[in-house]
């Protein structure tokens, strides 16, 4: 009865927090993801997930009154529901791009891969693997970490990143959340999936077995500048450790940004304005106004409106390159994290999914 | 509506046009076709196919972040280079090196990144054998080449060609690396070449981008004292007009025309203006003299055609030769007499196809002083060969003293007395 009382009132206190009915809001007991004190009939209640996906309960206590940590919720294998599952113990079905109809991975991919030990298939996240043998805490294109890539904080991708920890760095985002309206990155919970300050519009099926009309809407700033940080931008928050891929002074173009001479590939930059070559006006076999929307190599946009880009060259700014248009975050099968089996194109096991914008080079 | 956007509806209605006039294959994978974009003989870059890229994958040549797992593979140059190529050319000069020009890195049969053997023009289409360079980076170290820095300075200095930049490449001047096929496999539907001014498609697999467009008669590739059809350049077969030949005259005409003036590093002055229409030379579209006897040796001479306009690679290796001005080694089915060397020898390579011994002992006199047509038959003493225009007697003078791109005879003007310039074209 006691334990009864002290869920309802923390469940109500939650309501009340929340200002309006928010869609995608965490939902459910709140014993669903809390332990009052960490105690059921004497049995702790705060575990981890072992390799094999079952539950390894300990003496550890959680931040946040948490049962368990971020892996604890989010492994799983996807089957369209509202709790995304970014890790699978067993392979999952990417298929060949991630986005066909019986595929069961996210957005973001899976950490399966890496979890496997193909170190270059998935960020090397604390908690799924170890870190990274050839790089240790190096990240490609930045400088040396702290310590090891974590899903939240200081050294994470979630959340706010000056937070001493993971919880503390996620606080408030899932009891604030609201996808039903444009993520302005103004808070945790106002960022898109969290990661603070990005900006974004949330897919509310995180992009499982996503369409032209079902996906996630990305920012993206059409920069004229390499020096340029696109505050908001999904990308820019990859340069947050990658940043020379991103952006600093000849690290992006020779000359002028844009009309220049590319020295890396362009990331926050529109197609549209491309000078060297005509081709991108055909992205996704489109005709140059309204192209279709890929899935398998999207575009942000600068649009900051609540609903989603289902063509291209629709609006200004509306074709801008990030990185995600060729990598996942979490993982994929492939190297890199790559979207689709770009290195063993163009041979007959490769997928070119380069081709998607680069028309011509197929 | 936004400028951009407006660039873009133009750029899409300009696709959409272009693509209209563009051949099937083309639409279908122009990469993949390309000699760089085959999974069977592409681009393989050794320390990118030891980590698992396919053969023809971009990353041969590209590196989308200047790394590949986090470090930047062989060649290594510390920085991310131009078009997110694995390295910079510096656009150093003769004799080159990989390090001199991107290409080079692999169309040099010692490239670090990968080996690729090319023969000449004299070799592959022309007949020849083995002599001569076995690959890009070696014909352009011979006696003479196109000098690349000129070519990218000229290109890029001209408005005709928007889409170079200073970081361009000056091979791309003629070669486009995403669309340039083997032209040998497949002849002539395999081009290797496009025109500066229209570097995004390929010039000369079809009519009417091909030497049948003239009045052309394919070289032999294998000499024949008598007219036959076989045995012709470029696939030593039986195609004698000129439509296995891509329309050289159309690319090199892009650059070398009476329009343009480009200069020469390596000769000190500028190129000698060339004019291949009608009206213009008489190697390419001018009409011969009335009467004019040039004792042509065969093909030419039973070809049944008037008015022959040459391709300019029936005379020239457009990567370089171990002649002055990139004469080939082998003309009209035979090597040269002797090397192209200096203008003094010229006759190595008009001899090929102007037969010097008709009509006499003395080469070539019969042509200039001797036959009905011949244009000094008074003004040098007759028909007979005299001694005005030839100091030291009986001495021949060198061909280049006349004949070459562009020239007439008024050199003669004021140099001997007796001896007026007629004015008229003389190559």
């Amino acid at each position: 009865m006691r334990h009864q009382a002290v869920r309802g009132t923390f469940f109500v206190v939650l309501l009340l927090g929340c200002p309006g009915v928010c869609q995608a809001k965490v939902s459910g007991l709140c014993v669903d993801c809390h332990t009052m004190h960490n105690s059921q009939g004497g049995a702790p209640m705060a575990y981890t997930l072992s390799s094999t996906g079952t539950k390894v309960y300990g003496s550890r206590v959680n931040e946040g009154l948490l049962n368990t940590d971020c892996i604890g919720c989010h492994q799983g294998t996807n089957a369209g529901g509202s709790l995304p599952f970014v890790f699978d113990v067993g392979a999952p079905n990417y298929g060949t791009t991630g986005t066909e109809a019986a595929t069961n991975t996210l957005a973001g991919g899976n950490f399966y891969w890496v979890s496997q030990g193909a170190e270059r298939t998935g960020h090397n996240v604390s908690g799924v693997t170890p870190q990274d043998t050839a790089h240790g805490f190096t990240p490609p294109g930045g400088a040396a970490m702290d310590g090891q890539i974590t899903c939240a904080g200081t050294l994470g991708c979630h959340g706010n990143s000056s937070a001493a920890t993971q919880t503390q760095a996620i606080m408030g985002g899932h009891h604030g959340k609201d996808i039903s309206g444009w993520q302005d990155g103004t808070s945790v919970a106002k960022s898109y999936r969290f990661i603070f300050p990005v900006q974004g519009f949330e897919d509310p099926d995180f992009e499982f077995q996503p369409t032209q009309s079902q996906h996630n809407k990305y920012y993206g700033v059409d920069r004229s500048s390499e020096t340029n940080l696109a505050a908001g931008s999904i990308s820019s928050h990859c340069a947050r450790c990658h940043g020379d891929f991103h952006n600093g002074s000849n690290k992006i173009a020779a000359g002028s940004f844009g009309s220049g001479v590319w020295l890396r590939h362009p990331i926050d930059f529109d197609m549209s304005r491309a000078a060297s070559s005509t081709e991108y006006t055909t992205y996704n076999n489109g005709g140059g106004t309204a192209n279709p929307y890929s899935v398998i190599s999207p575009v942000a946009t600068a649009s900051t409106s609540a609903g989603v880009n289902t063509s291209v060259y629709s609006s200004t700014d509306d074709a801008i390159v990030m990185c995600l248009s060729c990598h996942r975050a979490h993982g994929t099968p492939y190297d890199a994290i790559m979207r689709w089996d770009y290195k063993k194109w163009p041979q007959a096991d490769g997928y070119n999914g380069c081709a998607v914008c680069h028309t011509s080079k197929n | 509506m936004p400028y951009k956007q407006k660039l873009t509806r133009k750029a899409a209605f300009g696709v959409g046009l272009f693509c209209l006039f563009l051949p099937a294959a083309a639409l279908a994978g122009a990469y993949l076709l390309s000699a760089h974009g085959s999974s069977t003989v592409g681009v393989e870059r050794s320390v990118m196919a030891s980590a698992g890229y396919g053969r023809g994958n971009c990353g041969h040549c590209h590196e989308m972040h200047a790394s590949l797992a986090g470090d930047e593979p062989a060649p290594a140059g510390g920085e991310a280079s131009p078009y997110a190529l694995f390295a910079e050319s510096l656009d150093l000069g003769k004799p080159y090196t990989q390090t001199s020009n991107f290409c080079f890195f692999c169309h040099n049969s010692t490239g670090s990144a990968q080996q690729v053997t090319n023969k000449d023009y004299s070799e592959r289409f022309g007949g020849g054998d083995s002599t001569g360079p076995q690959d890009i980076m070696v014909a352009f170290n011979q006696t003479s080449s196109h000098n690349l820095g000129d070519i990218k300075t000229f290109v890029n200095n001209s408005s005709a060609y928007p889409w170079f930049s200073d970081d361009s490449n000056p091979c791309n001047g003629c070669h486009n690396p995403h669309l340039a096929k083997q032209n040998w496999v497949s002849i002539p539907a395999n081009s290797a070449i496009s025109k500066p001014s229209s570097h995004f498609t390929l010039w000369g697999e079809a009519s009417p981008q091909l030497m049948s467009a003239y009045s052309y008669e394919a070289p032999y590739a294998i000499w024949q004292s008598t007219y036959v059809a076989a045995n012709r350049e470029p696939d030593k077969g039986t195609t004698t007009d000129g439509s296995k030949t891509p329309d050289y005259v159309g690319l090199c005409t892009d650059c070398h025309n009476s329009s343009n003036t480009i200069n020469s590093t390596s000769l000190g002055r500028n190129l000698k203006v060339i004019n291949w229409a009608v009206g213009g030379e008489k190697h390419g579209g001018l009409a011969p003299e009335s009467g004019e006897s040039i004792h042509v040796r065969q093909p030419y001479a039973s070809s049944g055609k008037s008015n022959l306009v040459l391709s300019c690679l029936d005379c020239h290796d457009p990567h370089g030769s171990s002649n002055i001005m990139l004469i080939r080694r082998r003309v009209n089915g035979a090597n040269l007499e002797a090397a192209f060397t200096s203008m003094d020898y010229m006759k190595a390579v008009c001899g090929r196809c102007h037969d010097a011994s008709v009509g006499e002992t003395y080469k070539w006199r019969d042509m200039h002083h001797g036959t009905a047509g011949a244009p000094y038959t008074a003004t040098c003493g007759g028909p007979v060969y005299g001694t005005g225009c030839h100091p030291g007697g009986g001495v021949p003078i060198p061909c280049g003293n006349c004949h070459f791109h562009g020239s007439d005879d008024s050199w003669l003007l004021g140099r001997f007395s007796f001896a007026s310039p007629t004015y008229l074209k003389t190559f």
